[in-house]
């Protein structure tokens, strides 16, 4: 292949074979290398199976029907083997997903289900389950002028801080009309799926910082919200289950590196329980109410 | 290879599901005191998100409903391949095929199912009531073919799709498939003869355990047992605009509640059926 990109994201440098126009272009020495071709259709000595993926110690394999396989090995490698006719959108999601989910885990790096946003000098992440709004209430500080560092995985490094992901989020168009922006000119994340890729651009936050805490969302179906700061086991337990596919984390053998990294971590940040009203989402509220009780400002 | 060890407790909603699923948890977990209605296994929910995340490796909310449903049996194989023992889990979804030929729940890895069946004039008025809809908009989603629930998407909704279709069609696509043992338990049975009926349900899944344990376990998913943790705790599932999940529970409330035109329209809408499972008698009268 004669030509290949370079990529920064996720504090990594990128080399690809193929097109991400999603990430931000760089250069340097890289960290891990992008490539198209076969992948094995099978893993060996296989540690943990999910229904769509398998890991051995050092190996992931993950295959989404008609779109594409991802084999990520030592932590430096991707591979892609493409099920359709090009490295389009659709196979990128889920190499920015899944795929790159593993590469942190295999790298020892933290990766959380979430987004985060810049406060002050240092890193909020929020996380929780699918749907609980992680990414709707990113796009809302970003809509405030604040910015953003990652949505869907924010990874944290060694040094204990957020580095920066790449610069959009992905937003249901339900959340889109809340926050009065107009669809017309996003794209799509698939076909059929009305979820949109929203650039950040300016306010896309370029460089680590340090996390400070860590807000896990939730749903309640009683007026109000709550808040509860967790400490011990509820506070190691919640990171723990809101790590980015954290099924992958036993088939890659990495509970020694998860669990050192957690434990550095835990004295460092503040861990929230914050619940919501299930429905409707009012995401001013909500942004009102983090703001105000946890000290979130410029 | 595959293990038969799921049991589908399988219904149309408010038809006494929940209620069975609490007695289940006092008679396997046997404690002292009645179980906590907020306990129910996230697992044990069938259409969970988190769950078909955790397994698939991917995010369920990057792909379409028709991806989602081609994927869920391998979950549900592998959550069986995983236990070594009864899974029990509760299920809105009627039986169908999916388009590979597959149908959504496995035969392969299914013990059985339980099919919860209520009047469906008691099953509307309930229904409204938790939706917090007029009793004539929720006729209409009783009898639309296309009914499910959380099948927006230009948004994303807390659980996985399942598709019910009217309610003559969920009972017909339980109770009439072939491929797993279905055993039908009428609300109003449980009611009227509730330590006979569950009895029969508990053989049915093969659990041993003794006529004492059963009848304990009964007492401690009594109906007040039940409404007062919920007036004490709030029960998560309880939807948010409803007052309470555990409401009366009662048989022929519809009665004050549906005007003769609506009564009719539902009779019109599900006689078949009604007839079928002994809610009408040869007149079109209601039984209940």
């Amino acid at each position: 292949m004669s030509h290949t990109f370079t990529y920064k994201a996720f504090g990594l440098i990128f080399k690809s074979e193929f097109e991400i126009p999603e990430l931000l272009p760089s250069e340097g020495i890289p960290d891990v290398e992008l490539s198209l071709g076969k992948t094995p259709e099978q893993l060996n000595e296989i540690t943990k199976q999910g229904v769509k993926y398998q890991a051995t110690k050092n190996e992931f394999l993950l295959e989404v029907d008609h779109i594409a396989r991802y084999y990520v090995k030592d932590g430096n490698k991707v591979h892609v083997e493409l099920l359709k006719d090009k490295a389009d959108k659709e196979v990128r999601l889920f190499l920015l997903g899944s795929a790159f989910g593993a590469l942190f885990l295999q790298r020892g790096l933290l990766p959380i289900h979430g987004s985060s946003i810049k406060f002050g000098n240092s890193a909020t992440i929020f996380t929780g389950l699918s749907g609980v709004g992680k990414s709707s209430i990113a796009a809302h500080f970003v809509n405030k002028g604040f910015q953003a560092l990652a949505d869907d995985i924010s990874v944290v490094n060694h040094n204990l801080e957020v580095v920066p992901g790449f610069p959009s989020l992905k937003i249901w168009n339900d959340v889109l009309k809340k926050l009065e922006i107009r669809n017309d000119s996003l794209m799509e994340i698939r076909p059929n799926i009305k979820k949109f890729q929203l650039p950040i651009h300016d306010q896309y936050f370029t460089e680590s910082l340090p996390l400070k805490n860590l807000v896990i969302l939730n749903t309640k179906n009683s007026p109000g919200f709550e808040m509860e700061e967790l400490t011990g086991i509820k506070k190691f337990n919640a990171i723990k289950n809101n790590t980015y596919r954290y099924r992958f984390v036993k088939g890659l053998e990495q509970q020694l590196d998860h669990f050192q990294i957690l434990s550095k971590l835990l004295p460092k940040i503040k861990v929230y329980k914050v619940a919501r009203p299930q429905a409707p989402i009012s995401l001013i509220e909500l942004g009102e109410f983090l703001q105000k009780n946890l000290n979130l400002d410029v | 290879m595959y293990k038969k060890n799921i049991i589908w407790l399988a219904s149309y909603p408010k038809s006494g599901n929940t209620w069975f699923r609490v007695f289940l948890t006092n008679l396997l977990f046997d404690s002292e005191i009645p179980a906590n209605i907020n306990d129910l296994a996230e697992t044990s929910i069938s259409s969970s998100r988190k769950i078909f995340d955790e397994y698939t490796g991917l995010s369920s909310s990057d792909l379409t409903f028709e991806e989602i449903d081609r994927l869920r049996p391998d979950v549900y194989r592998m959550q069986s391949m995983e236990s070594e023992e009864l899974l029990f889990k509760k299920v809105h979804d009627k039986f169908y095929w999916i388009d590979n030929n597959q149908t959504l729940f496995p035969q392969e890895i299914s013990k059985g199912a339980i099919y919860f069946i209520r009047n469906p004039l008691d099953v509307l008025v309930s229904f409204a009531y938790h939706s917090a809809k007029p009793v004539s908009k929720m006729i209409s989603s009783l009898n639309d073919s296309a009914f499910a629930f959380c099948d927006k998407n230009d948004k994303l909704q807390n659980q996985l799709r399942q598709i019910l279709g009217s309610w003559s069609d969920h009972v017909t696509s339980w109770t009439e498939q072939s491929l797993i043992p279905v055993h039908v338990m009428r609300y109003e049975d449980m009611i009227n003869h509730t330590f006979e009926k569950f009895k029969e349900a508990v053989k049915f899944m093969g659990i041993e355990k003794s006529d004492t344990q059963i009848k304990t376990a009964i007492t401690k998913s009594d109906f007040s047992v039940l409404s007062s943790q919920e007036k004490q705790d709030g029960f998560k599932e309880k939807m948010i605009k409803s007052k309470s999940f555990f409401r009366k529970g009662k048989i022929g409330d519809w009665q004050n509640h549906l005007d003769e035109k609506m009564t009719n329209e539902m009779i019109e809408n599900h006689k078949t059926i009604m007839m079928k499972f002994g809610y009408l008698d040869e007149n079109n009268k209601p039984i209940f």
